[in-house]
């Protein structure tokens, strides 16, 4: 027997069933819209990242860009370091944090309910709607003045910087996902005998909710937005706060370092709220980005 | 059972523009207790909002209709619906959507259990009744959906264009299993389709509408021979009903 007829025996190397084709289909992964491997959605993300810090590294470590204007991955570790051990940076990090915390869930504790009656009743929704959408337009950095003279340049300032930014369009974009729940749905409630309450605890909720946790993941990122913008604004710690007074002493590394913080952090709220809608929702497709 | 009758029963609606459109006009119709009817007519006749009337869905602006004696006042358990849409409730598995009824009904776990068995089993759901729609094909989600309306054995079932959505084949053996299923549960079922065959194959009854408005032009009876086989549909009877359903909708 020869090799090639052993192996032919054995079958090829990944194939168990000897009765499938010599020749499997070979997965297409530039199809549009279609599906790919996890590994490769991992290693490819991973690969993205990757390939941002081989130019970062190239650019920097061979001199085209000077330090001044883009230190090198290493030095902004080492700024990083710096920051933390000598400066205190998780402090301001976890103020930051606490603001978010403070402002973005007072924000949607309220924005999700106002939204969702928004959206299932139109007595509601004609009532608030005007007047959140006209309030969404105003820029929330323009209250920051009003929000100084009304609560100083405490917490509760930058709180509610947060809680404007987020709150207004929030209850526009839940009152939007409850009402697309498909009137059928309540229809065919309606069949079953349900009233209008259980209706909307039973179905119009349900329909919703899933939306309404990825909304939340979304609207996440505008809180860290407007944190450092507070912070930016008579604050005396916080992320934003160290990316400003590292900027007025021109050190590039330790303004990058903050930056990138802010990135990771936002990385990890967003992975959160992923987490919790496969949680929550086992059902349901996938969330798409 | 309870019989169904419409009664000079007309709809407008209001247009964008300001003016109204008459889309249902003077609908005088008797619908047996314990028949098959089905309603038929080319899109836009109005044959879903007529539906949606009996289901108390959607409100006439004229007229008078009433199940079992009693004028309809709004959607009630006493008639199920079937949607096109399948409408099942995605966060709830398919046990989950065929017990939705008795839960509004305040049904207790071990008797929703019980009915909730024999449909699952009587459907062919069995090994499905904990996933979730989504993880059915579109007949077996339409099969789902027979099976919630079916739970709280309402004695009207009104079915919007079911099997609009499904595969010739899928929906052949869906055909048959509805018949399979009404021989077994008697009731009254109004059926509303645009495919001339399907109706004739199912009704006992088959009601044409003409477009816009939609006016009755004909009520045929149908009485092939049932249990009725798809087979029925190549006897000259069936041809020749067919042609003049037909020619009657494009009049």
């Amino acid at each position: 027997m020869t090799s090639d007829e052993v192996q032919a025996l054995a079958g090829a190397p990944g194939t168990t069933d000897p009765g499938a084709p010599a020749r499997a289909r070979r997965p297409r992964r530039m199809d549009l819209m279609t599906a790919i491997p996890r590994t490769w959605t991992l290693s490819l993300g991973v690969a993205g990242f990757a390939t941002v810090l081989a130019v970062w590294s190239v650019v920097t470590y061979t001199g085209w860009v000077e330090p001044f204007f883009l230190p090198s991955p290493s030095d902004v570790g080492r700024a990083f370091y710096t920051l933390v051990v000598d400066f205190g940076f998780l402090q301001d990090i976890g103020a930051s944090a606490f603001r978010i915390l403070v402002g973005f869930a007072l924000a949607a504790v309220l924005a999700v309910p106002i939204g969702i009656a928004m959206g299932s009743l139109r007595v509601v929704q004609a009532f608030l709607e005007p007047l959140i959408a006209a309030a969404r337009y105003m820029p929330a950095t323009a209250f920051i003045s009003l929000l100084i003279i009304w609560m100083g340049i405490g917490e509760a300032e930058k709180a509610g910087l947060i809680f404007i930014g987020v709150f207004f369009p929030l209850c526009l974009i839940v009152a939007d996902a409850a009402s697309a729940t498909p009137k059928d749905y309540l229809s065919a409630s309606y069949t079953l005998g349900a009233s209008r309450k259980r209706a909307f605890f039973h179905v119009l909720l349900p329909a919703t909710m899933p939306q309404v946790v990825d909304l939340l993941r979304i609207a996440s990122g505008w809180a860290w937005t407007y944190v450092v913008v507070a912070e930016l604004v008579a604050a005396q710690s916080g992320i934003g706060y160290v990316i400003l007074s590292a900027g007025r002493f021109l050190r590039t590394d330790q303004v990058i370092a903050g930056v990138l913080t802010i990135g990771v952090l936002g990385l990890i709220t967003d992975l959160f709220f992923r987490t919790l809608y496969a949680r929550l929702f086992p059902y349901a497709e996938r969330i798409a980005r | 059972m309870s019989d169904i009758r419409v009664r000079n029963v007309s709809k407008h609606f209001r247009s964008r523009a300001g003016g109204e459109r008459l889309v249902l006009d003077d609908i005088d119709l008797h619908v047996a207790a314990g028949s098959f009817t089905c309603i038929v007519g080319a899109s836009g006749c109005g044959k879903s909002t007529l539906l949606n009337m009996i289901g108390g869905l959607q409100e006439p602006t004229q007229g008078s209709l009433t199940v079992g004696g009693v004028e309809v006042e709004g959607p009630g358990v006493d008639r199920g619906m079937v949607f096109q849409s399948y409408a099942l409730y995605p966060w709830l598995t398919v046990r989950g959507n065929i017990e939705f009824g008795l839960r509004m009904a305040k049904v207790g776990r071990e008797a929703r259990r019980k009915v909730s068995d024999g449909l699952l089993a009587e459907m062919g759901l069995t090994d499905f009744a904990d996933s979730y729609p989504r993880e059915l094909s579109g007949g077996m989600r339409q099969r789902v959906a027979i099976a919630r309306s079916l739970a709280t054995d309402p004695p009207v079932m009104l079915m919007d264009e079911p099997f609009g959505a499904l595969d010739a084949l899928t929906r052949i053996s869906a055909q048959r299993l509805l018949l399979d299923i009404w021989q077994r549960h008697r009731r009254t079922i109004v059926f509303v389709t645009h495919d001339i065959n399907e109706a004739l194959l199912l009704g006992d009854q088959v009601v044409v509408l003409s477009t816009s408005p939609g006016r009755v032009r004909k009520v045929f009876d149908v009485d092939f021979e049932r249990p009725r086989s798809p087979a029925v549909a190549t006897t000259p009877e069936f041809v020749a009903l067919r042609e003049e359903v037909l020619s009657l909708i494009f009049e």
